[in-house]
């Protein structure tokens, strides 16, 4: 294979994978972050040791909102990873043997879950092959050295710990140059078969179905969440907790349940991880708007990085929004207000904080704001049962919560 | 996802909230401060009296120590997430950061923050009138004991003692710095979902105990720790005479309403000078009968000693959560009481400090928007009242206005605190001794 048919095919490959099996983890990473564009922002993260990394890949990650874009970026990223590389290491494309993809097809795997590995790495890993090629392309022995002895602090601040590996990845530029023969098309080819099972061997189908389903019930798309459950089995709790939700809101609770695999914990209201996100959105849809508040600010609040959240920021100003505290809203409504993506519903939402009236007459903030309990009654999610009977015998009319109860029943 | 549907109502109103009034008069001051800092705001115009106060605050800070109207330079408070437990003790990483702050140079620095101790907040710091050598703090998680410096030294305190229901929970050190007292609580949580009402925090058990620095002892007085009154807030007053705390009969809160009917009232009990042991019988100094819909919190005597503010909501003591909260003064040679109008708005009012010279106070206000609390100051004129509080000076006053996180337990102190986050692994670690009276 000759290294443009080789990269052509590697950019594909990696734009079709991400595109079509792994769009949720985009959209999800997406939505998990809250770029802002402000110098606060840019200053607060840009100070911290590594902070520029992660503000050039937070950057990067809000066109995730796109999940093609996302793709595209992600597959030229990669590309790239593999171009500095084989730079590095002083191979002529002509002579192209496949071995500086490795790097490429171990970052992929990686990335299959975006949840847990995000492309701050990559980005550093770029800057430091880069401030390594720049190192090579030096002739001066003065200049190259004074190079060497700043680039590498600098990269420790800018970029965090993968400064080190410049030092490792230095090291590749005293191997000896690939040779054109035989074997190195073969060697390119058992390469790209080794990348291409290992992604096939590590992607997690279940996870991607999990986050599918999320955004599903987050948008109330019920119907896409019951067809699905019926083509695929579900065999995860949260999934079929989603489904619960999806049967409640149209009205095929009773007769549908006992179609899918049921156990106490698919109606549980769990209290870690994403579970967090799904209890928060039953609650939510239930009219338990409190606690759904609660719930999606535990989540936001335990993340890693603890990062605001665009998803439960919009949450949150919705929730605040239906229990009157307008002021609150605004607050939220404020920072969406200063992102890409979020800026336009964040807008639209914020002339409803000025009038309650409108709130009330919103056809889907009204019903859940008519829903809230006038008699006071504290949460107990080991009885959620007790939770709902209180819930429909003050407002018969919440379907949502009477179907709900059925589950229970 | 934002509801789509919202999108006709667009044009009906401005799409940018507006600055609110509070934030517009403290931005108008900055300008006059840093001109060039703040362009966007230059048609907001000043309230005068709010300019008038926060001129006399920089001229008093300017002053330095000498001055009459001393205000301590700093203030400590701890920063918080807006919900920082779960129900279930669920390991909710909660960031709460001890911050110091030049009122004047607006420079914050962090004293400790939690992300260098894994898994674990630290919270309730005191300090021994207002100096910034002696104090104390909590710190929970993985390592949890109370670490106190004291005499140049830090040591790291288990006071977990047979005798009592927890660890040591609300201190206030005595003016001496010998002794702090400290209230030991059961304290449990309770979410509701009414949209006035989010969460409400109660105590199902708590006592008063003082805990004595040379002899590494916690003093248990029968008087202090009965079993049908829930004693809570113990504050010394400051001649060190006389122990000021909360009390309520004991309820068995069986269910959320029972929490309407526990009123705290507010006692004093004499101290034995030297020892500071308490010598009974306790007054009872306000309200002097049972009060309809009034319940005492956080008791705070001045440092000149004419006064007493304190926290009045209708029920319960975790006031921050409850939007009637207001701030109450008692004059002590009188016994006067009565709400501080001018320190108070429709929302909550909650936790306060008197500076060293008893002329400023700092307090906990969620008067900005009813959820995220911030801080205010104010000053006492010559007459016994307060004028005109105002937010926290930032060198950006819309900062606070972004800030997703809520300031608690802020207090003035003389000086910087310098902590060094790993002498809490060097401290000497001591186990406390139970002392039964």
């Amino acid at each position: 294979m000759s290294s443009r048919i080789q990269q052509l095919f590697f950019l594909l490959s990696v734009w079709i994978y991400f595109t079509f099996f792994g769009k949720f983890h985009l959209l999800f990473t997406e939505g998990t972050q809250l770029f802002l564009f402000t110098w606060d922002y840019a200053a607060d993260t840009c100070m911290q040791p590594g902070g520029t990394a992660n503000y050039l890949s937070r950057f990067i990650v809000q066109f995730f909102h796109f999940p093609g874009l996302g793709a595209l970026i992600i597959a030229f990223m990669l590309l790239a990873l593999q171009f500095l590389v084989q730079k590095v290491a002083s191979e002529k494309p002509r002579e192209h043997s496949g071995l500086s993809y490795i790097p490429s097809f171990f970052y992929l795997c990686l990335l299959t879950d975006l949840t847990k590995y995000t492309i701050t790495g990559l980005v550093s890993l770029l800057a430091a092959l880069l401030a390594v090629l720049a190192y090579k392309h030096i002739r001066n022995t003065g200049f190259r050295a004074l190079w060497g002895f700043i680039s590498l602090p600098l990269l420790w601040y800018t970029m965090g710990g993968t400064a080190v590996f410049a030092l490792v990845i230095l090291c590749l530029k005293f191997l000896p140059p690939a040779r054109k023969t035989r074997s190195a098309v073969l060697i390119s080819f058992f390469i790209f078969l080794a990348g291409y099972f290992s992604l096939w061997r590590i992607h997690d189908t279940g996870r991607e179905d999990i986050l599918r389903c999320y955004f599903s019930i987050h948008k109330g798309h019920w119907n896409e969440v019951i067809s699905r459950a019926r083509k695929k089995m579900p065999a995860d709790v949260l999934t079929i907790n989603g489904l619960n939700l999806a049967l409640a809101a149209t009205g095929q609770a009773g007769d549908c349940m006992f179609a899918f695999p049921q156990s106490p914990q698919t109606l549980s209201i769990f209290n870690t991880g994403e579970g967090l996100l799904f209890s928060a959105e039953t609650l939510f849809n239930l009219g338990f708007i409190n606690e759904a508040q609660r719930l999606s600010h535990e989540y936001m609040e335990s993340a890693p990085d603890r990062q605001l959240n665009a998803l439960l920021l919009a949450q949150m100003a919705e929730t605040n929004l239906i229990a009157g505290r307008t002021a609150v809203a605004q607050k939220y409504l404020r920072l969406l207000d200063k992102t890409l993506f979020y800026k336009k519903p964040a807008r639209m939402i914020m002339p409803l904080t000025h009038n309650l009236q409108l709130v009330s007459a919103h056809p889907f903030y009204g019903s859940l704001r008519k829903y809230q309990p006038t008699g006071n009654f504290s949460s107990d999610f080991t009885n959620l049962d007790n939770m709902l009977a209180r819930m429909i015998t003050e407002h018969p009319d919440n379907k949502m919560a009477v179907n709900y109860f059925f589950l229970y029943t | 996802m934002l509801h789509k549907n919202s999108e006709a109502l667009h044009n009906l109103f401005p799409a940018v909230a507006p600055v609110p009034r509070h934030y517009q008069e403290l931005i108008a001051w900055m300008q006059t401060m840093q001109p060039n800092n703040l362009p966007r705001y230059k048609d907001v115009t000043i309230d005068a009296s709010v300019k008038t106060e926060l001129n006399l605050l920089l001229s008093e800070i300017r002053r330095g120590n000498n001055s009459p109207g001393f205000l301590g330079p700093q203030y400590a408070h701890t920063i918080a997430p807006l919900n920082f437990m779960a129900k279930d003790g669920s390991p909710v990483k909660a960031l709460i950061v001890g911050k110091q702050s030049r009122l004047v140079s607006f420079r914050e620095t962090a004293v400790i923050e939690n992300t260098l101790i894994t898994n674990s907040c630290v919270n309730c710091h005191s300090f021994a009138a207002a100096d910034q050598q002696r104090f104390q703090f909590h710190l929970r998680g993985p390592g949890r004991g109370t670490l106190v410096r004291s005499e140049g030294e830090l040591t790291h305190i288990d006071t977990i003692i047979p005798g009592t229901v927890s660890a040591c929970v609300y201190p206030h050190w005595h003016p001496s710095g010998s002794h702090i007292a400290y209230s030991v609580n059961n304290i449990l949580q309770s979410f509701q979902n009414v949209p006035e009402k989010v969460i409400d925090v109660f105590d199902t058990w708590s006592d008063i105990v003082i805990y004595e620095l040379k002899k590494q002892a916690v003093h248990i007085h029968p008087v202090l720790c009965d079993s049908t009154v829930l004693e809570t807030f113990p504050a010394f007053s400051a001649d060190g005479q006389t122990l000021y705390y909360t009390a309520a009969p004991f309820r068995n809160i069986a269910h959320v309403s029972v929490l309407d009917n526990i009123r705290y009232s507010l006692y004093s009990i004499p101290l034995n000078p030297g020892t500071n042991t308490v010598a009974p019988p306790a007054e009872r100094l306000y309200p002097l009968s049972d009060p309809a819909g009034l319940s005492v919190s956080f008791p705070g005597p001045s440092p000149d000693g004419r006064s007493l503010m304190f926290t009045g909501s209708a029920y319960g003591n975790f006031t921050i959560w409850h939007d009637d909260a207001d701030l109450w003064l008692m004059d002590l040679s009188t016994g006067k009481t009565e709400p501080t109008a001018a320190l108070n708005s429709p929302d909550t009012e909650s936790y306060h400090s008197w500076s060293s010279a008893s002329k400023w106070v700092v307090f906990s206000s969620r008067r900005d928007d009813g959820r995220y609390t911030r801080l205010n100051l104010a000053h006492m004129n010559e007459r016994g009242t307060f004028n005109k509080p105002f937010a926290l000076p930032q060198k950006d006053p819309r900062s606070d206005l972004n800030l997703m996180q809520s300031y608690n337990l802020p207090e003035f102190v003389k000086g910087i605190i310098s902590f060094y986050p790993q002498d809490i692994f060097r401290a000497k670690h001591i186990k406390a001794q139970e002392w039964k009276h």
